[in-house]
């Protein structure tokens, strides 16, 4: 009994352990998540690298529009501020009404959308059907009108664009959970008498978490664009506040003669989505058992 | 009647389509000796898995009685159902997708002990008692103990099963329902399966309903077969009775279409013309009527009932006696 114990005990493993091992193996997850927590640290860290009053908001007209240079590796914009430092102090901004308008939807779409699908009936009927009135209006315009009813400032910015989440979520949850509801292995947790929500939670939830997560982390993406688009029209967050789509608003102006305004900004945006979309990638890849190799 | 176990009486499971109603589980009624194997054959579609849920209330039945150890299952509360779970067990057709993939063999085996108070322990030594029980048994079905914190992907099909067996037995059940656990697996480790299910039958004094379409199968298990045609029992006897003495022309059409391993032998007996009758909607006759090599005119006159022709021969036939 002992010696066989010691047998089972060295291929016992860490459950974390195991996912982290099976993640590291995909090169672009990990370049992907290695330039997510740099982004992460510098939005953390942007009060201490940069000083908002001096650096983000005060203006040198004498240095307007300068190119790249090496005192302003990514120029400056039409105050003379470094947009280096506007770029950085705007991570802070973008990254968080990405992940947290995207947390907001997750937290109150899956919740709906299991249930939803898992019930079925009547129930499913008339949230499917108020599903459906939330997205008939396209996104942007909703979330234009949710941002004007409340206001623009960060918050309700995070709000505005998780309702426009939350359809989408809802609505893959669902299809999803109605698919695996009806498999061999929930009926039998079923026939060895698990309780409905403990079947919800560890067995249907957990073999929905594929499209979930993959749609979620497209999702971050999406409403870091939107809010983007939003500041553009300029109902985003408030002047002088370095958000990027903000940043790429102001540069309309000057696009013919300075062209790193727009680029820089439109960089920022686009590696981050990337970014995000490759660590959900990878992360999909380590949860499934079943794309081990 | 020795020891009941269990006692099917009229069930019937009729499910709701647009062009009405299914008849998938038509007056049912069968007694079930504790300790015996009762087999149901018929072919694919006839209702034997519905049949087999519906006794373990996996699907809500329409309407008749199941007594299990003297208690109407189809009457208690979900919360009773739950405590009789334990003693009710069911093992899954197809053993790739009746396992959890995202779960470990340990796992999946352990998980039915969360549900129900068996071992009288808590923290690190329930957790030391659950190990060792799974172990246990996995020494039991066979299964290496290597394989505890495998995934099933990574198994064949005659391992899942094993694992599927295990997790039934792990609540040290008196009913298990098979519901074709060997039809998904090659033929050499059919026998295997089989056979570790007898073995543990005869160790555990367990009472099978062994669901199948295979005749061989059912001949090698069973104490006692039941036919079934579009529904309904068509004919119910002990194994050697029903292969040495088939009444109903269904049933012996079933026998006569058992392969046999002969080259040049020439099928005897009925050959059924036609189809099987759509379920929806049935004629008030009997269900076999139109494919009936005898097809004689009692039988267009109501539904047979299940009559007792010879001491432990059921035949719902209206001519054969």
């Amino acid at each position: 009994m002992n010696s066989s114990n010691e047998v089972k005990s060295s291929v016992k493993q860490n459950r974390a352990l195991e996912v982290w091992k099976q993640y590291r193996r995909n090169k672009g997850a990990m370049i992907g998540l290695v330039i997510l927590i740099i982004l992460i640290l510098i939005a953390v860290f942007a009060d201490v690298i940069w000083d908002y009053e001096t650096d983000i908001t005060a203006m040198q007209v004498g240095d307007r529009l300068l190119k790249p240079c090496l005192e302003h590796p990514f120029g400056t914009d039409n105050y003379g501020r470094d947009m280096l430092a506007r770029i950085g102090y705007g991570t802070r901004y973008s990254l968080s009404i990405g992940f947290v308008s995207v947390l907001m939807g997750v937290i109150i779409g899956v919740p709906l959308g299991a249930l939803s699908g898992y019930i079925g009936g009547r129930f499913d009927t008339i949230l499917m059907r108020l599903v459906d009135t939330f997205t008939i209006i396209p996104s942007l315009l909703m979330t234009i009108i949710l941002v004007s009813v409340l206001g623009t400032n960060l918050l309700n910015l995070m709000i505005a664009l998780s309702i426009s989440t939350i359809p989408v979520i809802t609505r893959i949850t669902r299809a999803s959970v109605m698919v695996t509801r009806n498999s061999d292995y929930i009926e039998s947790a079923r026939a060895i008498g698990a309780p409905v929500h403990t079947i919800l939670l560890k067995h249907v939830l957990p073999n929905c978490f594929s499209p979930i997560l993959v749609q979620a982390t497209l999702r971050v993406g999406t409403s870091i664009i939107s809010a983007a688009g939003l500041s553009y029209i300029g109902l985003g967050v408030p002047l002088p506040t370095p958000e990027w789509g903000a940043l790429l608003s102001a540069s309309k102006s000057f696009i013919i003669n300075a062209q790193h305004m727009c680029l820089f900004p439109g960089l920022a945006i686009m590696i981050t989505v990337m970014v995000i979309n490759l660590v959900g990638d990878g992360l999909r890849g380590a949860l499934d058992p079943k794309l081990k190799r | 009647m020795a020891d009941t176990i269990l006692e099917v009486k009229n069930l019937k499971k009729y499910f709701k389509t647009n062009k009405g109603n299914v008849h998938a589980v038509d007056n049912v009624s069968f007694t079930l000796e504790r300790g015996k194997t009762l087999g149901i054959v018929g072919e694919s579609g006839c209702g034997k898995s519905t049949t087999g849920r519906t006794i373990l209330r996996l699907i809500e039945p329409t309407s008749g009685e199941v007594y299990f150890d003297g208690k109407d299952i189809c009457k208690v509360s979900n919360k009773e159902m739950t405590k009789l779970r334990k003693d009710m067990q069911i093992i899954f057709q197809d053993p790739f997708s009746s396992l959890d993939p995202r779960m470990t063999v340990s796992q999946l085996i352990a998980e039915p002990l969360k549900y129900h108070k068996i071992i009288e322990a808590s923290g690190k030594e329930l957790e030391q008692k659950t190990e060792e029980m799974v172990l246990d048994l996995m020494r039991t079905v066979g299964l290496a103990e290597r394989l505890y914190n495998a995934y099933p992907h990574e198994l064949d099909g005659g391992r899942r099963q094993r694992i599927g067996i295990a997790r039934a037995l792990i609540l040290q059940p008196k009913l298990i329902v098979c519901d074709e656990p060997v039809s998904a697996l090659d033929v050499s480790i059919q026998a295997q399966i089989l056979n570790l299910l007898q073995e543990l039958q005869k160790e555990r004094g367990l009472t099978y309903i062994f669901i199948t379409h295979n005749l061989s199968v059912v001949n090698h298990i069973a104490d006692e077969i039941a036919v079934m045609y579009l529904g309904s029992i068509v004919e119910k006897a002990p194994v050697e009775e029903l292969f040495q003495n088939p009444l109903h022309p269904y049933t012996k059409a079933l026998l006569s279409a058992i392969p046999v391993p002969e080259i040049h032998k020439k099928q005897n007996g009925p050959v059924i013309q036609g189809e099987v009758v759509s379920p929806i909607n049935l004629p008030d006759e009997c269900r076999f009527y139109k494919r009936c090599p005898i097809s004689c005119e009692a039988c267009r006159q109501g539904v047979p009932e299940l009559r007792e022709v010879l001491p432990g021969h059921f035949v719902a036939c209206g001519c054969c006696q």
